[in-house]
């Protein structure tokens, strides 16, 4: 797998209409050619979940780029391993999410990705229905736009 | 388990509970279910042209893109007073019947499907999608999947992105299917309804041939006598695209048949100071509370609802699963929240053989898809039955189209009175003697879980999905017991 871009699939999610959350989306319109050109496959989608199944479908590798609430500082970046297999003991009953959607295509035999990554942006508004950010998000985009970059390709050089 | 930073699909802070109140002896008095304030999807509208609303309305929340989109086009057919070309209309229901089922399947296999398949009492950690394959055999598992691909791409083929179409115009859609399209939908058409009957099949094994299942679909706890509320076509039989919205009273008689302009006449809201949800109601019978019954003008929406206000079923597949439904249940209309589910698959089978007929109707080649709208814009009202119950768009425009007034009526605010009183009944039937297991709270959670309410544009907001929990409270108010079930449409 070493090398082997195309191997590679990176999604940046969001609702459009609901201010911050929009975050991922923004960053991947941004983002999109550069990271075309260094190879990788990016996908910038509102669907979520079970829709995200067709697009991980054979891959090695999924960085995700999505808005997070925790509570931290707004603009601040986590990162999450979603690889492992943990993925079990958090299995929602009726919804499904990404470690949910993992363990589901293994058991379907869908070989999902060996390594997921979530690179979670700290939002400051996530419940305002706004096709804008909020002033604060507005002034960090710029720099997220940079720092999500260099994250990407350093986990793309470690793949 | 709340871990909101390792699933980014949950990424807000906020959540929906029950909550549960007990009596000294540990008996449930009161149940309700709260929903945190999300909303400004209406006044988001104003301001902005009309012809912008399918767009704008599909972003709404992920859940269920085409029905705004399609409720959207509807009112702007109206606005314009276009009518669109046969072949148009037909097109847009074909699609609209695809996206239905494909919902449809979903709710049955992965959000409903485990509280019967894999049993209302499971351990938690089985009761989901892994254990429904379990028990179905993970091929069932690939069929689900493989069905919601092949439908997901005709839509995308025909209506664009699916979840933004930019499919439906004023006055017909974007463009006319080609002939190969038209064969991929028939092939996909007959593969859809392989799948729904062999659905219902799984479900008739699983879950009617055990009488204990029975028994709790019928019982006290899971009943509510109240109006219902859908759209049907010129002779009573099921439609989700068009038609007349019409009214049954509890006892199965038609209280209203109306057209959609005319529905304030009928619906009214009313407005709790716990919730952020306008909860319907039947103007002419009266806001009583939550109670049911003949004189409440509590209602519901959606697959039971729909067909308790059909005479009958369009399709003969359908129509043989509605009447085995209405035989096996004994009266009609049927009461029985957990119904829905049986309800739900029934409209899978109807949807497939419509996508079907509609396909082979020599309309739907045709390349006129458009009319242009010539006249100025002033009032325009859509409805569609989205997969969770009548979905109303309304829109005022001055004469340039740009939107002064818009009245979004979803379908979760038609049943949300109903789900008030699942929740409250069932609670207060099943919870006893401080008895309050996992099963037990499950149990409660399917009274809401059966109308597969989506309370992200009940509360006109989005993104569609929320963790909810729920919190019980002793009678003194202390908190006694806090539980999270996972994430719900809500």
């Amino acid at each position: 797998m070493a090398g082997k871009k195309q191997d590679l699939i990176v999604f940046f999610l969001g609702n459009p209409l609901m201010g911050d959350d929009s975050i991922g989306l923004r960053i991947g319109g941004m983002l999109e050619e550069r990271l075309r050109r260094l190879g990788v496959e990016v996908v910038v989608t509102s669907e979520s979940g079970l829709s995200l199944i067709d697009h991980m479908h054979g891959r090695d590798t999924a960085i995700i780029v999505d808005a997070v609430s925790t509570g931290s500082k707004p603009g601040r970046i986590h990162i999450y391993d979603l690889s492992d297999s943990r993925a079990g003991g958090i299995m929602a009953p009726h919804y499904m999410g990404i470690p949910e959607v993992v363990k589901l295509m293994r058991s379907l035999g869908l070989s999902p990705p060996k390594k997921i990554i979530l690179i979670g942006i700290e939002i400051a508004e996530p419940y305002v229905v706004s096709d804008s950010l909020t002033p604060i998000m507005k002034e960090k985009l710029p720099r997220l736009v940079e720092r999500v970059y260099v994250e990407i390709a350093r986990l793309i050089r470690e793949n | 388990m709340r871990k909101i930073e390792i699933n980014p699909i949950t990424r807000l802070e906020g959540h929906g509970k029950i909550v549960v109140v007990l009596d000294d002896e540990g008996n449930a008095t009161k149940a309700y279910l709260q929903i945190p304030e999300l909303r400004g999807f209406e006044k988001f509208l104003v301001g902005r042209a009309a012809e912008d609303a399918p767009i704008i309305t599909t972003r709404i929340c992920g859940v269920c893109p085409m029905a705004h989109h399609m409720a959207a086009t509807k009112a702007l057919d109206d606005l314009y007073k276009v009518e669109p070309p046969p072949a148009a209309k037909k097109i847009r229901e074909m699609v609209y019947n695809m996206f239905m089922l494909e919902d449809h399947a979903l709710h049955v296999y992965i959000l409903g499907g485990p509280d019967f398949i894999v049993g209302p009492k499971a351990p938690r950690m089985e009761r989901n999608i892994l254990g429904v394959l379990r028990k179905v055999g993970m091929e069932t598992g690939l069929k689900v999947i493989r069905m919601r691909k092949m439908l997901r791409g005709l839509v995308q083929e025909i209506a664009g992105k699916i979840i933004h179409p930019v499919f439906g115009l004023p006055g017909g859609i974007s463009k006319p299917l080609s002939q190969e399209t038209v064969k991929k939908v028939r092939e996909a058409a007959d593969k859809a309804l392989e799948f729904s009957l062999f659905t219902l099949d799984v479900f008739k094994k699983i879950v009617l041939s055990n009488p204990d299942y029975i028994k709790l679909i019928t019982s006290d706890a899971y009943t509510h006598r109240t109006y219902y509320m859908g759209l049907v076509d010129a002779k009573n039989r099921l439609n989700f695209y068009d038609g007349y919205i019409r009214i049954v009273d509890p006892e199965g008689r038609e209280h209203a048949k109306f057209d959609v302009h005319e529905y304030q006449k009928h619906i009214a809201e009313h407005v709790e100071p716990w919730t952020y949800v306008r909860f319907s109601y039947l103007r002419d019978v009266g806001w009583k509370g939550f109670v049911d019954g003949k004189d409440s003008g509590v209602l519901a929406v959606a697959p039971l609802a729909r067909l308790n206000v059909s005479d009958s079923m369009p399709t003969p597949r359908a129509q043989e699963a509605y009447e085995d439904f209405y035989d096996m249940l004994g009266v009609k209309p049927v009461h029985h929240t957990l119904a829905y589910h049986w309800a739900r698959i029934i409209e899978m089978i109807y949807a497939a053989e419509r996508i079907k007929e509609l396909a082979e109707d020599p309309d739907i080649e045709d390349q006129h898809v458009r009319e242009i709208p010539s006249e100025k814009p002033s009032i325009g009202i859509g409805v569609v039955e989205a997969p969770r119950g009548t979905l109303i768009h309304h829109y005022e425009t001055d004469g340039n189209g740009i939107i002064r007034k818009a009245n979004l009526l979803v379908a979760t605010q038609h049943n949300a009175a109903r789900i008030a009183l699942s929740i409250d009944k069932a609670a207060r039937s099943l919870i006893k003697g401080g008895n309050i297991d996992d099963g037990l709270l499950n149990m409660v959670e399917m009274a809401f879980r059966a109308y597969d309410p989506c309370h992200a544009c009940a509360t006109h907001a989005a993104p569609g999905t929320m963790p909810i929990a729920l919190y019980m409270y002793d009678h003194r108010g202390r908190l006694v017991r806090k539980v999270w079930l996972g994430k719900s449409r809500i």
